[in-house]
């Protein structure tokens, strides 16, 4: 802070700037933190829950035993911007306590990518279809394990806001690699890889086969869950 | 299932002209292939082309016996909620093909109804009847009660859409409106039940010929669609005399039509119809009381009698 600031109004000559102590975080020396630093646990079937909040158009909660995430649907709304743009502008929000903001944002545009190619965009012209994605609790370390879940619970988001889509698309986690499927495993629609050494194409299509595993069962899940929803409004 | 349709609806309803109607166009000649009750997104529904089984008993009482045993081809149009894709598959002798499938885009029901040709269809072989059939998938009560004729939530403004709008300014050459509601259903001009007798009643009950879907964006915050209405759409007579302050003023709710999407800003309206324009409107800018329409170029507040020029519409 510069108390020599001309452009303000100043307090007296004799201010000094404030300064705050460093703060020292005692890092926590019991066992817990050791098991986050070993591998991210296997994938286990998530509870669900849509249409919480009222005022977005649709939502979803996804919870296990290590996490709680939200996923809020607002759109298709009007972006204001200049231009004429013929299809949607979709814009992903990912707000979390333990990951960095710039690792967030190249979830973001990753996912953004993904959700390009299955939501019908040249049904909404002109308007734009904000997600935001809130990471409540989050016990694992590391960011490539959610987005099996994220993509989940925004692909359940987006159903229950009415957006149109053409399949329902989910992922899977294995050895640092994260693939996203459409079409019941014949067609990838996005590939995140965040750490880990790259070990050859053999190992990599080994690693698919598994994420296409965890696909599957997503997509079951998600079938079950929506087929007992719309019964359940009947 | 189509007999629980039918006894659930005879349960609550008096039959009448309107639901004989509406049950034979809503119950689905037997074809090669069902349609599912319920879909989810990316199911696939049906093929494009289909055919129904010729039914057997017709054999002997039409006059044309040839045409009689060809099973009529029924091709099926992209409603709400379904999507046309290529659907890769191997064909009689094994190679692989591409064939057009509709498939849902949404969660809900399945509704499949007849239409007329398309205006640019093109038949192949004269010989052949073609039935089309539009099929759409959606979860709302309105498309429930009107056989999923009319599309649900999520709506944006399409040309030829009729828009409820508030009016936000004025200025000489326009005025600029926020875009409260939209009704999809192309309506003609009287407005009123319909010429051919039948009408869509509204969700809540009432006979209300339009449904609008009110748009879930709130004015408040400024998430709605804009649009201008310039002055020289506000009427079709005397279009360059007109005078803005005398058609609209800043609160006003506007009927108005989509001509054109615009620009990324605003849509671009019209009111040059006798059945758009002002709708409600308040007096003194709006500190008096509700006005109602007298005439198309005038509005009176009963509680005061103030009269104020507008360009009204001619009401339902």
């Amino acid at each position: 802070m510069n108390v020599q600031d001309r452009r303000r109004i100043l307090g007296p000559v004799e201010a000094k700037p404030l300064a705050f102590p460093s703060i020292n975080v005692a890092k926590s020396d019991d066992g817990e933190s050791k098991e986050k630093t070993s591998s991210p646990p296997e994938f286990t079937d998530p509870t669900i829950r849509t249409s919480v909040l009222t005022n977005c158009n649709g939502s979803c909660i996804l919870e296990t035993p290590q996490l709680s995430l939200l996923s809020s649907i607002y759109g298709p709304k009007s972006t204001r911007s200049n231009l004429f743009e013929s299809r949607c502008q979709i814009n992903v929000i990912i707000k979390s306590s333990i990951f960095s903001s710039s690792e967030l944002k190249e979830l973001s545009s990753f996912l953004i990518n993904v959700l390009e190619s299955f939501v019908c965009l040249e049904l909404y012209p002109k308007a734009g279809i904000d997600v935001f994605v809130n990471l409540n609790i989050e016990e694992v370390d590391e960011l490539s394990w959610y987005i099996p879940y994220i993509i989940m619970s925004i692909v359940l988001g987006l159903v229950d806001a009415g957006i149109e889509i053409s399949d329902l698309p989910g992922s899977g986690f294995n050895d640092n690699n994260v693939a996203c499927f459409t079409k019941d495993g014949n067609e990838v629609i996005g590939i995140w890889k965040d750490k880990g050494e790259t070990k050859g194409d053999e190992h990599f299509l080994e690693s698919l086969e598994a994420c296409k595993v965890q696909y599957l069962r997503i997509k079951e899940l998600m079938s079950s869950y929506l087929l007992s929803q719309s019964d359940k409004a009947e | 299932m189509k007999v629980e349709r039918e006894d659930t609806y005879t349960q609550f309803h008096t039959p009448t002209v309107e639901a004989t109607l509406y049950l034979l166009t809503v119950v689905t000649p037997p074809s090669m292939q069902e349609l599912p009750f319920k879909a989810l997104p990316g199911q696939i529904l049906a093929p494009e082309f289909d055919l129904l089984e010729a039914p057997q008993t017709n054999i002997t009482e039409t006059k044309e016996t040839t045409t009689s045993t060809d099973p009529t081809i029924v091709k099926y149009v992209c409603g709400t909620g379904t999507k046309l894709i290529q659907y890769p598959t191997k064909d009689a002798a094994g190679r692989d093909i591409e064939i057009n499938v509709i498939c849902s885009t949404k969660l809900g029901k399945v509704y499949s109804y007849e239409v007329a040709a398309p205006a640019d269809y093109k038949s192949v072989d004269e010989t052949r009847k073609v039935q089309f059939r539009t099929i759409s998938v959606g979860s709302s009560e309105l498309m429930e009660q009107t056989g999923g004729k009319s599309e649900s939530n999520n709506n944006l403004p399409r040309e030829g859409d009729l828009v409820l709008c508030r009016v936000s300014r004025i200025s000489l050459q326009r005025a600029n409106v926020e875009i409260l509601a939209v009704n999809t259903k192309n309506v003609p001009i009287d407005g009123g039940v319909g010429t051919n007798g039948s009408g869509v009643s509204a969700v809540g009950g009432g006979s209300g010929a339009q449904t609008f879907s009110v748009s879930q964006a709130s004015s408040d915050v400024g998430e709605t669609f804009r649009g201008i209405i310039r002055s020289q759409d506000v009427r079709s007579t005397d279009r360059d005399k007109v005078v803005m302050i005398e058609c609209f003023k800043p609160g006003d709710i506007v009927k108005a039509q989509v001509i054109s999407l615009g620009d990324g800003n605003n849509y671009y309206l019209t009111t040059a119809r006798n059945d758009l324009g002002v709708v409600f409107a308040k007096a003194n800018n709006g500190a008096g009381g509700l006005m109602y329409a007298t005439d198309w170029l005038s509005m009176t507040a009963p509680t005061s009698g103030v009269v104020e020029k507008r360009k009204c519409a001619k009401p339902f």
